[in-house]
């Protein structure tokens, strides 16, 4: 992107929904066409919309794959849109746009994924495409929700889980398998790549003080692309940037109420 | 291909759709998109002598028929606008407008001579409608004494084409916008956002930090398009319409109702090429009316013919 001139890194387009998956009574799995030739890496999302005859924003979604000619989206059911979602006839066409957003960079050596729920999706992206050096830790609330998503999860050398009930793996919070994690001594990481509720995230956060460390934000937005300043989020410096452009990836440190101007 | 040409005074414009200030950043972000150069025009995100860093959040919030938002005037000061974004705009052909806003006449002044020095700018909207900062220049829009002062201190300052942008919380719209006229404005832009506001009933909490915000978006159109109609048939300045656009019909309405320009706002959020979308819309629209020549459509709405 460079002053004025036009650049094809980015696309609308009509999408037919190619399948849907009803994980749970809350999460849905959409496979939605996609144009090729656009680079869609971990992090980024895409502003999803089905055409109705109501007013309605888009709807930003991260990548949760990307493989030929079609992305896949982790949608939780929380309200209105999503529930148009679920509920929409088999061959509606979808209006996307993307892709959005700054995604993960990714160092060399073991990286550290830390997630929980709907957060999974861009961790399960990245993942997917360093299978051999990811560790992830997954948070869920119940076995049967773990065994919904488990289809969906790409074969891991090692996938560590926690479920708020204890049905299956450890029980508790993925916070507190984390601690167990470290405790065990299976620190030696480059990296960790954290997404799901903001008090995890912080929590992640301070655990990992010595690591360096980026989370995904899931700010409320109206353009997903910079242009209504809606999305903005205080940096450490004071600062404001936009999580949609600048973000929704930002390492912690950088964040206000993050890093060390937290004391 | 119709011819979708327009006048704004003196300046034409190859097809009437242009960005409004605030949905479209300052360029760089809609020309990841498409093209700039397909617009008819480009409205900068408004400019204060001073950077802004805006509201708390929430800034923004989406209705059945729209959206609030409270952004603040956030914006990176308009010394950091000259020498960071103004150099990206030498190469584009589309017509560029720069929008003021400030909390006093020296603020506003003292922007239009800094822009003055820009090598590649056709205009300059004066914002004084801002309904999201105290001091955001509304108070003009309600003073017709101070309004008229400072409209003829930014004519002195300014050879550009100058414009008013105005808000619709107003008596009587066509005494403000003809103060405008008076002082030597060159056209003028309507409307800005409406106050308005919304409740989550389970907190009880208002859904925008500041309580009130801005209306934009479909459910202000009929709002603006009166506006435009009164203001066309009693002041003779060109106008540019702006209030809800989301279609070539939407635009056309406008034309007719008298507007010779048009702003495309909240659609932006919509659809991020939303200005393409419409030029190309528009123009087969007017093919399928027989438009052959948009701009003689201007101001040209009847009334209904009464049967009783």
């Amino acid at each position: 992107m460079q002053n004025g001139r036009i650049t094809a890194e980015r696309q609308v387009w009509s999408s037919r929904l190619l399948e849907r998956l009803l994980l749970t009574d809350e999460y849905l799995l959409l496979r939605l066409e996609a144009p090729g030739g656009l680079d869609f890496r971990p992090g980024m999302f895409v502003n999803l919309q089905l055409p109705g005859d109501r007013f309605s924003l888009p709807r930003p979604f991260s990548v949760m794959s990307a493989t030929d000619g079609s992305l896949q989206l982790l949608v939780k059911v929380v309200g209105r849109e999503t529930r148009r979602f679920r509920d929409c006839p088999a061959d509606s066409v979808f209006s996307l746009a993307g892709p959005l957003g700054t995604p993960f960079p990714v160092p060399a050596g073991a990286l550290l994924l830390v997630g929980g729920g709907v957060g999974l999706a861009p961790l399960l992206f990245l993942a997917q495409q360093y299978r051999d050096r990811v560790t992830l830790l997954a948070g869920f609330r119940t076995a049967a929700e773990y065994e919904s998503l488990a289809a969906v999860l790409p074969p891991l050398s090692q996938a560590l889980l926690a479920t708020d009930d204890g049905s299956a793996g450890s029980p508790g919070l993925v916070t507190e398998l984390l601690e167990q994690h470290l405790a065990a001594g299976g620190c030696d990481y480059a990296a960790a790549m954290v997404c799901g509720p903001e008090p995890m995230m912080y929590r992640v956060a301070q655990l990992l003080r010595s690591l360096p460390t980026w989370v995904s934000l899931e700010n409320y937005m109206a353009c997903g692309y910079g242009v209504c300043m809606g999305c903005v989020v205080a940096m450490s410096d004071r600062n404001l940037s936009r999580a949609c452009c600048e973000g929704p990836v930002f390492r912690s440190d950088l964040l206000q109420g993050y890093g060390s101007d937290n004391g | 291909m119709a011819d979708l040409s327009v006048q704004l005074g003196e300046m034409s414009f190859c097809n009437p759709v242009c960005l409004a200030s605030g949905t479209a950043g300052y360029g760089p972000e809609v020309a990841s998109w498409y093209d700039l150069n397909e617009l008819g025009g480009f409205f900068s995100k408004a400019l204060t002598l001073e950077p802004r860093s805006g509201n708390a959040l929430p800034r923004v919030c989406e209705l059945p028929t729209g959206m609030l938002n409270t952004i603040g005037l956030a914006n990176p000061g308009v010394s950091r606008f000259i020498s960071e974004q103004l150099p990206g705009w030498e190469e584009l052909k589309t017509r560029l407008f720069v929008n003021v806003a400030g909390s006093t006449a020296d603020d506003y002044v003292e922007c239009c001579r800094r822009l003055e020095q820009a090598p590649r700018l056709d205009g300059l909207e004066i914002n004084v409608s801002c309904p999201n900062v105290k001091q955001g220049g509304i108070s003009f829009s309600a003073d017709l004494g101070d309004l008229a002062a400072l409209v003829r201190r930014c004519r002195e300052t300014t050879r550009r084409l100058l414009i008013i942008k105005l808000s619709p919380q107003v008596t009587d719209i066509v005494s403000v916008a003809q103060v405008c006229a008076d002082e030597g404005a060159d056209a003028i832009s309507l409307i800005n956002t409406i106050p308005g506001m919304s409740i989550d009933i389970g907190s009880r909490r208002t859904r925008l930090s500041t309580g009130i915000g801005g209306y934009s978006g479909p459910g202000i159109k009929p709002v603006a398009l009166a506006q435009v109609y009164r203001v066309a048939r009693a002041v003779s300045l060109p106008i540019i319409g702006i209030g809800g656009i989301s279609s070539a019909a939407d635009i056309l309405e406008f034309i007719l109702a008298g507007a010779s320009v048009i702003q495309v706002g909240t659609y932006n959020f919509v659809q991020p090429d939303a200005g393409r979308k419409l030029v190309k819309e528009l123009d087969q629209l007017c093919h399928q009316l027989g438009i052959e020549q948009l701009s003689s459509a201007v101001g040209t709405v009847e009334l209904p013919v009464t049967t009783a």
